[in-house]
Formats: structure tokens, C-alpha cells, sequence
């Protein structure tokens, strides 16, 4: 709980410093943090009993400033790799400014939507992000667009240092170094994650698998994303770092950011998020 | 998808096939230029048949090939010339010479691996080809004529046909050799050592020995093929020993399937009947060689015996209608031709034998689970008088040691690597049983100090002391037999395979043997019963017929676990079996693993913290070489230490 | 005097080498790709402008331009219809050693293309800067040697640059390391091989061009000058432009000393043999393993 107050006042003043990128006026939005932040302690409480919040969702929405309007919407979604269909019509939408989790045990096809959405594998059925239709496997398109992946196993680029991995978030949208450096959007995911400084000249394969998670999560922030997708933040690490990375979710959350979180155990999940598709054989509940 | 050649029967099949095509090729046509073209590829199919060996199925790619082909076409040519000896006399000379000189140079280059291997003997053919066309004694840059013939006829008839025949002798010879290799146990050996060299090692395969011994095959048969061409075409050219004679080679090997031994046979008759088909393709060789290699490498990376495999399974598909795909339509081989039947034999995975062992399973289903297999679980005990050098094959009385007697006493170990201390006095002890976790951030040296113990990695200072004996000048396979078993990081598992045949890997107690002793009395089946006792033991029976990457992850490493546990080591390394696990698959890795420690010592290096705590009953962390915490999983989770490392980041 | 001249002379062989390394090398970063078919696009960039301007009489400015257009025509096709297919397509073409053997067909073919197309006689394209050698006291420098080593810096300068300094490079290199990780965050990691792919290949054939009337090239030539690179590019670990480039200049340095002091006949055979021996030596120390497993 300490760590979740302390991620807020943060993101505050980040906030206030010069990062802001929505025109929502500080003074309106400003109050809304700490009136989430109080919100989301009680998500986090009860979210461990209900498992869905459902009544916080429409506060959330308020909050945010953009209630009514759809950040992304899937719909008849179908993914298949050779004869095996790995999702089978899978359909939901998620409002700007939520937290969706996409929830269900190993091998049900939960990543594969998130890869069928972005575009990393051929797909059938309509992706629209914020009423675009989305152009199939073109994951260039999806990342300009303003949804980035942080993908399964990080996939970072094991022999750059972490600083040229978060950098490269920014190829979605600038090709110049020195814009990239001094953009908001870095500066933003450099100052993610503050225990990461130390180690940014460090080659990325060397970093531990928290660090690792962490530089992914910059790199997927530094790309400016209005939706953020977030693809088993927390596989292989220990309790603590997990929920170091669910502080940095919130924060990035609070800052606006749509986020869709994939998940095996929606406990820890749901303690963010409002929404929940539970995916059981690649069909969406 | 069984895409890689499997092990069918004696290694006759093929065998016959070259003997009697090939003969009945050469008696009918041995006169004509179609037969002397036929012959002319059966040179080069003999070195291409070794190649196969070697560089398709071991992975261990040399450039040797040329220079050996031209060491037995110039070996014959002189000792015809100088010493008037005929060319029939010549051959097993020039052999055992090439052997002999294969032998001292492998001794040397087969140190090295992989992109290492391949570099340092592309210098060969490099070497080889200013040497000769400067030596006068070989003929230089015009090249060496020969007086002799391979088979001494009175006319020219006799002279071309006989020698037709020697030459598909030859061929067929090796063949057989080539396919007894990869049909005995130590095919198996060599598919591992095709995957990863370490791995291989650490399954207690004797890398260094078994790659020279494919060296020095690999350089046999090419001087063979070399004596056979100088032989038949009675002239050496100096472009024998050239690189590009080693390209056309490879080319050869790629475009028939480099794992087929028939289909290195056939690509090395395409090439020849191509080049022979017309004078434009002859002239303009060069153009049809890079488009008919783009062109098979396209459709089917396993060349023309790839494409004709898919081409069997997809008629049959057709044919069999329901019972496409899968392992049921493999058992209706009997109905197919010679042809396809032989391509199938060599691809497809043993039924038989895979039947005999799982009789045999059924037969040992009466004892379940760990805790009635009592006796062969526990580990192999102390001898009094060497008891780290009793090797698993021996019958060792199954007496435990003490629980408090040190099974492992790691002492002072220091590792560095270019001036970085990786290990610094490390110094830890286990006992026989339990399990122990080593924990420490990245870069730690968790897997260095693992490969320490494994011996994969020689440390600069310090013991490694197993039972009491200092190991730690021993190669890693000694290790594996002295009863040190591990995983690794990545899965290393050979695709193309049964679990069943990916865990007898470990279970192969003939390490030791010569790769002729193996080849003639392989002991395949004992190997594939102890596998199949292991994967019981871990409830991995059902899926021990199922080719390996048709498996989740999850499987792989289960049979990763299996392939390190079936010899009944007294000590088993695992680096980070949960990565890529999901939470409920690493809930059953720990009950698993807790079982596993009733029996033998485990060493667990992990990330998951959760799971090193709930599972171990000592944890050792590492923090930058050194040892920062050795205590119990409660003391582990309330040490500051631990806390700021690993969790506080 | 004679180790001044010798040292230039591999100095200028060494930089051939070397541009032919880091063209290895970064294709290989980007692509995961040897490419053994680098020294043939020399080879027909050289003969090409022969052919074009001593043959069919075109200025040489327009035999120079049209040569560069087929080469890069021809790789970008290349590109598009082999590599799509092997690489990309279903039956996705694994491992360092199948992929090799695509570029290995193309070398194949590309000379075979040559030996129709210009002969088999040794020819060069025009001296791009004509005149005696250079005197500098008792040292000579050809001029068109003075050309290739200014050609050599430039370029690897460049790439230099490119991959340390831009978002553009750092792309590059995160398309080779993984390419999943790469098209995450937008890189268009074909686009990126198919470029250097085309312009490796119009760099080595501009090489071919300016190094030509030094030694003169014959449709073999081009097999030779690859396995040169290739190898220095092996010294350099492969995925190090740097390290290839040094590896380079270092081979045709000692390939001239051994001509010039060992023996002129066995001078080759003796260089490789020590190569050899270094790579049996100290193959991690070369980067052989990293590169590897990398």
C-alpha cells in the first residue's frame, strides 16, 4: 500500500513537471489522482474477494475524462496458426482511459489475441483503435496508431545497453536520435523506473529478469502509446518485483494511458484493472 | 513432423538398394557415357555419404572433404606411378595413410566447434590447393596421370565395367557404414551432439573423442572416394583439392538432403547427370548449380529426399485417406515401392523397437512411483575405497551414505573471466539427499559455478569434491558417469525424435566403447528400457512415443528432467527449470521436484524466488561471485540481505 | 624500404578485405545472414563497366551508372523473391548454415551469370584516376590504391556513424538481435535487410569498380574475394563491423609481408595456415563462440 501512495505522488509530479501530453487541464485532473488512488486501494481490496469491480469502472471513466469513448474494440477475432485455431471469435471493447485484463489459463489463446491484435500474426475479424480500422499484421500501423506491446518474455534486444532498448520505444514515431532523447515520452519511461538508472549502460541479456521486465515496460512507454498492452508482466519473477511493475502499471495508468494486461492469475490483475475478458479455449467469456 | 532419419532395422536396406541399382546401372550401361557419368558420381556420392554423416546429422561442419578426395586420388596416383603398385593394392593403403593423417590433423582441429571448426578448416582446402599446384612431384597445376586402372582388364570394356562395380562396391560399403552409424546407439549420441555440444557432454557423451572419430570417418571416406575417381578417370586434376571442389560437394550434399544418406547419394548423381546433360548446362554449370540449390533449398529445406518424404506422406495422405498424418501411417509401409520404402526407412522413427520397449514397460508396471523403486533409487553409495570413480555401470551395493556425510564439497572456488571475477572462494557442501536452491541476481555466477560443478568450465582456483575425490580436473562426461547429471537453461532436446529416444541419450552405458565396437553390437534397447522406467517414474509413460516439438514447453523440460534423471544420478543440476513456466505448471515442477529430492541431491538455480523457498531446504545466494547466504528457506526470507539483492532489486 | 612499400601494398589489399568484412558484417547483424555472394557484386560491377564502356562504347560515367543500377536491380530482386521466400515464407529457412547455403547458390550463379554474359579473360574497368604511382621517397602508392583506401574509410566511417549515432542503426542492430522485438516497436525489419542487402552489394560492386585495374578480375574472381572477407568478417566475430574491419586490414597486411619475406610461392598458403592456427588458438578470444550461440 505504501508503495502504491508512493507511485501516485510520482506520477503527480511528473505530472506537473512537463510530461503532461493530454490537454485535460492539470487542475481537473490533478484532485482525480488522489481520488483514484484512494479508489484503486479499495480495488485492491476488494478486487482480492469479487474478483470483478465493476463499480469503480464508471468512477474510473469519470475521472479520466473520456467516459463514453472506445479505445479499442475487437470484434469476431479469429487467430490460427497452421490447422490449429488458437482463438476462436473473440470480441470485446475496451473504453479510453480503462484497465482491461485479459485472464484464463496457459495455452487458452490469451497472448494470441493480444498478437492478433497488434498485428505480430495474421488474423481474421475487425480491430478498430479509436474508431480506426486496423490493417492486418501491419504492426507498424498499431504502433503509430497509439497501441504498443509489451510482449511475452520482454523480447528485448539482449546485446544493446537497457538505454538504446528504451530508446528504440521511440522508433514508432520520430527516426532522430536527438528528438527521441529529449522527447517527453523518453524522459517519461526513462524515469519509470528510478532503481533502472544504474544499470542503463548495462548490456540488456546481463540485467535480471525484473530489470529486464522493466526495460521492456520503458520501451513500450517510450513509444508514446495511448493504449498500453502488456503481455505477462510478471512471469518469472519474485512477488516483490511483481509488484514493483504493478506500481509502475498504476502510475502509467493514472497518467492516462489505456492498459490491457494479460494475466494467468487474475488476482494481482484485478487489483488494476476494471474490466476483465476471461479467455477459456480461445473463446472469450 | 518425423523429418529426420530414424533408426530402422540393420542398415541393409539402403545398402541394397546402391549395390544392386548401381550394378545393374553399370552392366547395362557401363559402356556408354551414361554408365562412365554414373560412375563418376559414385566417386563423389562415397565422400558425400560420409558428409552426411557428418556434417548433416552431427552438425559438425568441415571443409575437410576436398583435401581428403584429393590425399586418395594422389595417394593412388603415386603409389601406381612410383611404386607400380595397382590401383586395388593402393586403395586400403592410401586409406589407413588418410585415416592416420585424418587422425593427427583431427586430433588438432576438432578442438574447436561449430563456426570455430568451420573456419579453421576452410583453411585446408585453401592450404591444400597452393601446396599442390606448386609441388612438381603431384604435377602441379597440370595434374597427375595414372597408368593403372581400378580394375585391371584386358579391354576396354572389362577395364570400364569392372571398375564400375568396384566403384558401386565401394559405394555400397559405404553406405552401410554410414548407416550402421546412425542406426546403432551412438546415432543417438550423434543427434545430441547435432543439438548442443554441452548438452551432449553433459549426458556423458564423449564429445572430443566422437567428433574426431568423425573426422576421421568423414576423411576416410572421402579418400576412398578420391582413390576410386583417380582410379576410374585415371587422371588427378589439381582442382580436386580446391575450394570449390569442396563447394560442389556441399552443393551435392544440400540438394540430395543432408540428413539422408540416399539423398546424398542422389544429389551427387543430379549434379553429375546435370553437368553431363547437355553442353550448354556443362558450359554454364555454374548458373544451373545456383538455381537448381535455390530451388530445392525453397521447396524443402531436407533437399530432394525432404521433398520426396513430403511427397510419400502427402500421395499416402491421399491414399490412405483417414489415416493421414500422425503415427498410424507409418505401419502401412509394406504397401509402398522399394524406393519410397527405403526413403521411409530412413525417416521414419523405429516402431519396433519403440513396441519392444514398451512390452518391456508393461512388463515393469508393477512398481509406481518413487517410493516403491526403494532400492534403484537411492544413489549410488559410497565404495571404500574409490567411491567417486565406482562408474554407474558397475554393480555398486546401493548403500547411502550418511545424511550427514558430504555427497558435494565445493572448496575456494575462483573463476574469472578476462579480469572479471565471475567466482570468488566460493565454497559450498551438499549431501546425498535434499534439495538446495541457489538463488543470486543476474551475472551472479549461479551458472558458472553450475558449470563448475558440471564441468563445463574449469575453475582457476579451488576443489570440487564428489564423495570425498577431487573432480575437478575431469571433463564433464567423466562427471556425468561419476553419478553428476544436469539441465540447461535452454531446452536441448533432438527434434525429429521420440521422448523416448531424446531420454535414452542419458542412458546409453556404452560411452566409453570405440565407434566400431558400437556400431556392431549397439545396445539401443537397453537404453530405450531405462528411459522408458524413468519417464514412468516422472508420469511421462503416454507421451513417450510423441516426437519431441510437438510438445508444450512445459512437456519439454518434464522430459528434460527425465533425460537428466534416468541414469540415477547422486547428484542433479538444474538451471532455472521453471523459466517460461506458468504459475500451475511450476506448482507441479515443485511437487516433482520435493519428490525427486527424496532421492538424490538437487542443486536448483532459480529465479522464482517463491519456489526456491517453498521447495528448498538449504538456499545458498550469490552475489557477485561470492556467497552471500547459506540458510534455511525462513531464514531466507527474512534476511535483509536476500531482500535488497533479489527483491528489493 | 621494401617493409614500407610491402606494408602499403597490404594496406591497400587489407582495406579490399576489410570493406568486404564489415559489408559481411552488418548484413549479418541485420539478417542473421552470411553472405558469401558480397565479392561476386565486385566482381560484376568491375566487368560490367568493362563490358559496357570498352565493348558498347558508353561514356564511363553512364557505364558506371547503369552497372550500379543492375546490381542494385538484381539484389532488390533478389531480395524480394529468394530471401522473401526463404526466410519469411512458411517453410521458414533455420539456422546459420541453411540460409548460408541461399548465398552460397547466389554466388553460384552470379558468376555463372558473368561467364555468359563477359567471358572468362581477366579484364578491369578504366583507372578511375589515371597516372604513374605516387613517389613518397623510396614509397609507392598506386593511385587507384590511394582510391580504395579513401573508398574503405568512407564507408566504414559511415557505417560507423550510422550504427552508433542514429535511431536508424540502433534499429538495424535491434532488427538482428530480434526481430520480434524489433517490429514491437514499429521497425520494418525486411525493409532493413532488404537495404543493406542492396546496399552491401552496390557498395562491393563501386569497390570492384575503383579496385579493379589493380589486379584485374575474371568471373571467378568475385568467389575469392568473399572468402577473404568472409574470413576476416569470422575474425571480427562476425557481428562487429569494427572488429571486421581491423581483422581486414590485418589479413592483407600479413598476406603481404609473407609474400614479401617468406616466399612468394607459398606466401597464401603459409597466411592461411597461421589463420588457421589462430582460430584453433583462441576461438573465444576471436568471438567464434559468441557468435555462436549469439
Amino acid at each position: 500500500m505504501d508503495g502504491l501512495s508512493r507511485s501516485d505522488r510520482g506520477t503527480r509530479e511528473r505530472r506537473r513537471g512537463k510530461t503532461s501530453r493530454e490537454s485535460v487541464p492539470e487542475a481537473e485532473r490533478a484532485p482525480g489522482v488522489g481520488a483514484r488512488g484512494e479508489a484503486e486501494r479499495a480495488v485492491g481490496e476488494r478486487g482480492l474477494l469479487s474478483g470483478h469491480a465493476g463499480s469503480t469502472a464508471g468512477e474510473r471513466g469519470l475521472l479520466s475524462g473520456h467516459a463514453g469513448s472506445t479505445a479499442l474494440r475487437v470484434a469476431s477475432l479469429s487467430v490460427a496458426y497452421g490447422n490449429v485455431t488458437a482463438v476462436h471469435d473473440a470480441s470485446f471493447t475496451v473504453a479510453d482511459g480503462a484497465a482491461c485484463a485479459i485472464t484464463g489459463p496457459n495455452g487458452n489463446g490469451k497472448s494470441s489475441i493480444l498478437m492478433g491484435i497488434t498485428g505480430m500474426v495474421r488474423r481474421k475479424g475487425t480491430v478498430e483503435v479509436f474508431g480506426a480500422a486496423a490493417p492486418n499484421g501491419d504492426v507498424r500501423w498499431m504502433a503509430r496508431h497509439g497501441l504498443t506491446l509489451v510482449p511475452e518474455r520482454r523480447q528485448l534486444y539482449p546485446d544493446l545497453s537497457a538505454w538504446d532498448n528504451v530508446i528504440l520505444g521511440c522508433y514508432t514515431w520520430t527516426r532522430s536520435i536527438a528528438t527521441a532523447r529529449n522527447s517527453a515520452p523518453f524522459g517519461r519511461a526513462i524515469e519509470l523506473f528510478p532503481e533502472l538508472k544504474p544499470h542503463l549502460r548495462q548490456v540488456a541479456g546481463t540485467l535480471s529478469g525484473g530489470q529486464q521486465q522493466m526495460v521492456a515496460i520503458a520501451r513500450g512507454l517510450a513509444a508514446n502509446p495511448k493504449i498500453l498492452a502488456v503481455d505477462e508482466p510478471c512471469l518469472g519473477l519474485a512477488e516483490a518485483v511483481a509488484q514493483r511493475v504493478y506500481e509502475a502499471l498504476a502510475g502509467i495508468h493514472a497518467d492516462g494511458t489505456t492498459l490491457i494486461i494479460v494475466e494467468e492469475a487474475p488476482k494481482r490483475a484485478l487489483t488494476l484493472c476494471s474490466q476483465r475478458v476471461e479467455v477459456r479455449n480461445g473463446v472469450t467469456a | 513432423m518425423n523429418r529426420v532419419a530414424g533408426l530402422r532395422g540393420m542398415g541393409l536396406g539402403p545398402t541394397a538398394l546402391v549395390l544392386v541399382a548401381g550394378a545393374a546401372i553399370v552392366l547395362i550401361w557401363g559402356q556408354e557415357y551414361a554408365g562412365s557419368v554414373f560412375v563418376l558420381s559414385a566417386c563423389y556420392a562415397i565422400v558425400t555419404a560420409g558428409m552426411a554423416v557428418q556434417i548433416g546429422f552431427s552438425q559438425q561442419i568441415a571443409f575437410s572433404q576436398s583435401v581428403f578426395m584429393g590425399a586418395g586420388a594422389y595417394g593412388v596416383a603415386l603409389l601406381n606411378g612410383n611404386l607400380g603398385m595397382s590401383v586395388l593394392e593402393a586403395t586400403p593403403l592410401v586409406m589407413i595413410g588418410a585415416g592416420i593423417a585424418a587422425f593427427a590433423l583431427g586430433v588438432v582441429v576438432t578442438r574447436a566447434s561449430g563456426l570455430a571448426l568451420a573456419v579453421a578448416t576452410l583453411m585446408l582446402p585453401l592450404i591444400a590447393v597452393g601446396y599442390v599446384t606448386s609441388a612438381s612431384y603431384l604435377g602441379g597445376a597440370v595434374g597427375q596421370p595414372l597408368t593403372g586402372t581400378l580394375w585391371p582388364g584386358d579391354s576396354q570394356a572389362s577395364v570400364a565395367v569392372g571398375g564400375g562395380l568396384v566403384v558401386v562396391a565401394f559405394l555400397a560399403i559405404a553406405v552401410f557404414v554410414a548407416s550402421r552409424v546412425l542406426r546403432s546407439d551412438i546415432g543417438l549420441e550423434l543427434f545430441v551432439l547435432g543439438v548442443d555440444e554441452r548438452t551432449a557432454a553433459a549426458m556423458g557423451v564423449r564429445t572430443p573423442r566422437r567428433k574426431l572419430e568423425l573426422f576421421v570417418l568423414g576423411c576416410v571416406f572421402a579418400s576412398l572416394g578420391g582413390a576410386a575417381y583417380a582410379g576410374t578417370q585415371q587422371f588427378v586434376p589439381e582442382t580436386i583439392v580446391d575450394p570449390t571442389a569442396e563447394l560442389a560437394l556441399l552443393i551435392m550434399l544440400f540438394i540430395g538432403g543432408r540428413r539422408s544418406i540416399i539423398g546424398a547419394v542422389v544429389g551427387a548423381l543430379v549434379i553429375q547427370y546435370l553437368q553431363g546433360a547437355s553442353s550448354w548446362v556443362s558450359v554454364n554449370i555454374l548458373v544451373v548449380e545456383g538455381v537448381v540449390l535455390t530451388v530445392v533449398l525453397l521447396v524443402d529445406a531436407e533437399g530432394l529426399a525432404g521433398i520426396a518424404t513430403a511427397a510419400v506422406a502427402w500421395l499416402r495422405g491421399r491414399l490412405g485417406g483417414s489415416g493421414a498424418g500422425g503415427p498410424s501411417t507409418r505401419s502401412h509401409s509394406g504397401s509402398r515401392g522399394p524406393l519410397t520404402r527405403s526413403i521411409r526407412g530412413w525417416r521414419a522413427i523405429d516402431r519396433q523397437a519403440t513396441r519392444g520397449s514398451g512390452a518391456i514397460d508393461a512388463e515393469l508396471s508393477v512398481p509406481e512411483g518413487p517410493a516403491t523403486r526403494g532400492e534403484a533409487a537411492v544413489p549410488r553409495g559410497s565404495d571404500a575405497s574409490d567411491p567417486a570413480l565406482d562408474q554407474r555401470d558397475g554393480a555398486s551395493a546401493p548403500l547411502s551414505p550418511a545424511r550427514g556425510q558430504a555427497l558435494l564439497e565445493v572448496r575456494g572456488i575462483g573463476k574469472e573471466y578476462g579480469g572479471l571475477t565471475v567466482l570468488d572462494d566460493v565454497s559450498i557442501s551438499l549431501p546425498s539427499h535434499g534439495l538446495f536452491g541457489l538463488c543470486g541476481p543476474n551475472g551472479a555466477g549461479k551458472s558458472t559455478l553450475l558449470n563448475v560443478i558440471g564441468g563445463s568450465v574449469r575453475a582457476e582456483r579451488g576443489q570440487v569434491l564428489l564423495n570425498g575425490t577431487d573432480i575437478g580436473r575431469r571433463p564433464p562426461h567423466e562427471r556425468f558417469d561419476l553419478g553428476i547429471s544436469r539441465t540447461f537453461q535452454a531446452v536441448h532436446l533432438v527434434k525429429g525424435r521420440t521422448v523416448l529416444d531424446n531420454v535414452a541419450v542419458s542412458c546409453l552405458a556404452s560411452h566409453h566403447a570405440s565407434i566400431i565396437t558400437r556400431i556392431t553390437r549397439s545396445r539401443l534397447a537397453d537404453a530405450r528400457a531405462k528411459a522408458a522406467t524413468a519417464l514412468r517414474d516422472l508420469g511421462l509413460a503416454d507421451i513417450q512415443d510423441r516426437e519431441v516439438s510437438s510438445l508444450t514447453l512445459e512437456a519439454q523440460r518434464m522430459v528434460e528432467l527425465a533425460r537428466a534423471m534416468a541414469p540415477e544420478p547422486r547428484l542433479l543440476l538444474l538451471d532455472e527449470p521453471a523459466s517460461g513456466l506458468s504459475e500451475e505448471q511450476r506448482q507441479r515442477l515443485a511437487v516433482t521436484l520435493s519428490q525427486l529430492a527424496a532421492r538424490t541431491c538437487v542443486l536448483l538455480v532459480e529465479h522464482d524466488l517463491d519456489l526456491v523457498a517453498q521447495v528448498s531446504e538449504r538456499i545458498f545466494v550469490l552475489s557477485q561471485g561470492r556467497l552471500v547466504f547459506d540458510g534455511d528457506p525462513e531464514g531466507f526470507r527474512a534476511s535483509p540481505v536476500v531482500t535488497s539483492l533479489l527483491v528489493g532489486l | 624500404m621494401k617493409l614500407g612499400n610491402l606494408i602499403i601494398a597490404g594496406v591497400v589489399t587489407g582495406s579490399i578485405y576489410a570493406t568486404f568484412a564489415v559489408c559481411v558484417a552488418v548484413w549479418y547483424r541485420v539478417s542473421n545472414i552470411l553472405n558469401l555472394a558480397v565479392g561476386d557484386f565486385a566482381m560484376v560491377g568491375a566487368l560490367c563497366v568493362d563490358s559496357l564502356y570498352r565493348v558498347r562504347g558508353l561514356p564511363l560515367w553512364a557505364a558506371i551508372i547503369t552497372t550500379l543500377l543492375i546490381v542494385s536491380v538484381f539484389a532488390w530482386l533478389y531480395d524480394i523473391i529468394v530471401l522473401r521466400l526463404a526466410v519469411d515464407g512458411r517453410g521458414r529457412a533455420e539456422g546459420i548454415v541453411l540460409t548460408f547455403f541461399f548465398t552460397f547458390a547466389l554466388s553460384f550463379f552470379i558468376d555463372g551469370v558473368a561467364k555468359m554474359a563477359f567471358g572468362s579473360d581477366v579484364h578491369a574497368a578504366p583507372a578511375l584516376w589515371n597516372g604513374a604511382s605516387i613517389a613518397v621517397a623510396d614509397l609507392h602508392v598506386a593511385r587507384a590504391g590511394i582510391l580504395v583506401l579513401a573508398c574503405a574509410l568512407l564507408i566504414g566511417g559511415l557505417f560507423w556513424v550510422y550504427i552508433r549515432f542514429t535511431l536508424g542503426g540502433k534499429a538495424l542492430e535491434a532488427s538482428g538481435e530480434n526481430a520480434l522485438g524489433a517490429r514491437i516497436v514499429g521497425i520494418d525489419t525486411r525493409r532493413y535487410r532488404r537495404w543493406i542487402f542492396v546496399g552491401t552489394a552496390v557498395i562491393a560492386a563501386v569497390f570492384g569498380i575503383v579496385e579493379s585495374p589493380i589486379t584485374g578480375y575474371t568471373y571467378l574472381s568475385g568467389a575469392t574475394i568473399s572468402l577473404t572477407g568472409f574470413l576476416a568478417a569470422a575474425y571480427g566475430g562476425f557481428r562487429k563491423p569494427g572488429r571486421a574491419l581491423l581483422a581486414g586490414l590485418f589479413i592483407g597486411v600479413l598476406e603481404a609481408l609473407l609474400g614479401g619475406y617468406v616466399s612468394a610461392e607459398y606466401g597464401t598458403t603459409v597466411m592461411y595456415a597461421i589463420l588457421a592456427a589462430l582460430v584453433l588458438a583462441w576461438p573465444r578470444g576471436l568471438g567464434f563462440e559468441s557468435a555462436v550461440s549469439g
